[in-house]
């Protein structure tokens, strides 16, 4: 098992150093560049969440962010301590209206459950924990 | 980064975007292409072949100028989208309002 801990301020300058970090992360581990796309991706939805929502006052914190790769499955965990808010409770998004009356936002959830098998959330000692998992797929090995 | 060339705004208004649409540049490529779509008057061609990432900031900026075309009458089209860009776009449902053409190599 590979793995990587981060952790940034909640401010969006900090997002794409860690981005980067998590790609070259993930190539490091024999993965694809799809791989890491995919990460980045899921990891971007969440961290911008916490960073726009979960500290209303303004103040200063910590979000860590932690990926995990095995033989068999790629899992992401980020972890704030912010307000209490569990996306998994989140509704669908909205992918189907007109483009005249559909909204504009709220796609971040939607893309982390269309692109990992499995999204979690749990709060433990004040932290919100947001766990997503994927098996890797063959074409993810770099020696594939 | 983000970079959103204007080629053209008459008779065939058409830009070319290259870098990665997320959290930090959408709303630099959603004024761009507002302000071009504001001076056109026939569908806007937007050349994706250059980003090489979006994010749900990202498809929103599109979203909004989507929305602004079809205010005006005609319509926003994506052209040579990368596969992981247009995977993106699809899931979210994006082809069904717009025309997304992917890159085929």
């Amino acid at each position: 098992m590979k793995r990587l801990d981060a952790t940034i301020g909640n401010t969006p300058e900090e997002l794409a150093p860690l981005l980067e970090r998590a790609a070259a992360f993930i190539g490091e581990a024999a993965l694809s560049p799809a791989a890491a796309f995919e990460a980045q991706l899921v990891i971007e939805e969440a961290v911008v969440n916490v960073i726009r929502y979960a500290f209303p006052g303004g103040e200063r914190h910590d979000i860590v962010v932690r990926i995990e790769i095995g033989e068999r499955e790629m899992r992401i965990e980020v972890i704030d301590d912010g307000v209490p808010f569990d996306p998994t409770r989140v509704p669908p998004a909205d992918v189907t209206s007109p483009i005249e009356s559909r909204p504009v936002g709220g796609l971040g959830i939607h893309l982390i459950r269309s692109m990992m098998d499995q999204v979690g959330y749990h709060r433990y000692d004040g932290h919100n924990h947001l766990t997503m998992a994927k098996t890797i797929p063959p074409e993810w090995r770099k020696d594939a | 980064m983000i970079s959103v060339e204007v080629v053209s705004v008459s008779p065939a208004p058409l830009a070319r975007v290259t870098g990665r649409l997320d959290a930090q540049t959408a709303q630099e490529f959603q004024d761009a292409v507002l302000s071009l779509v504001g001076k056109a008057d026939h569908a806007t061609r937007l050349d994706f072949s250059g980003v090489e990432y979006v994010s749900s900031m990202g498809l929103r900026a599109i979203a909004v100028t989507a929305k602004a075309a079809a205010r005006k009458g005609f319509s926003l089209r994506l052209s040579d989208v990368r596969p992981e860009v247009y995977s993106i776009l699809r899931r979210c449902g994006f082809d069904t309002f717009m025309e997304i053409n992917r890159h085929e190599s």
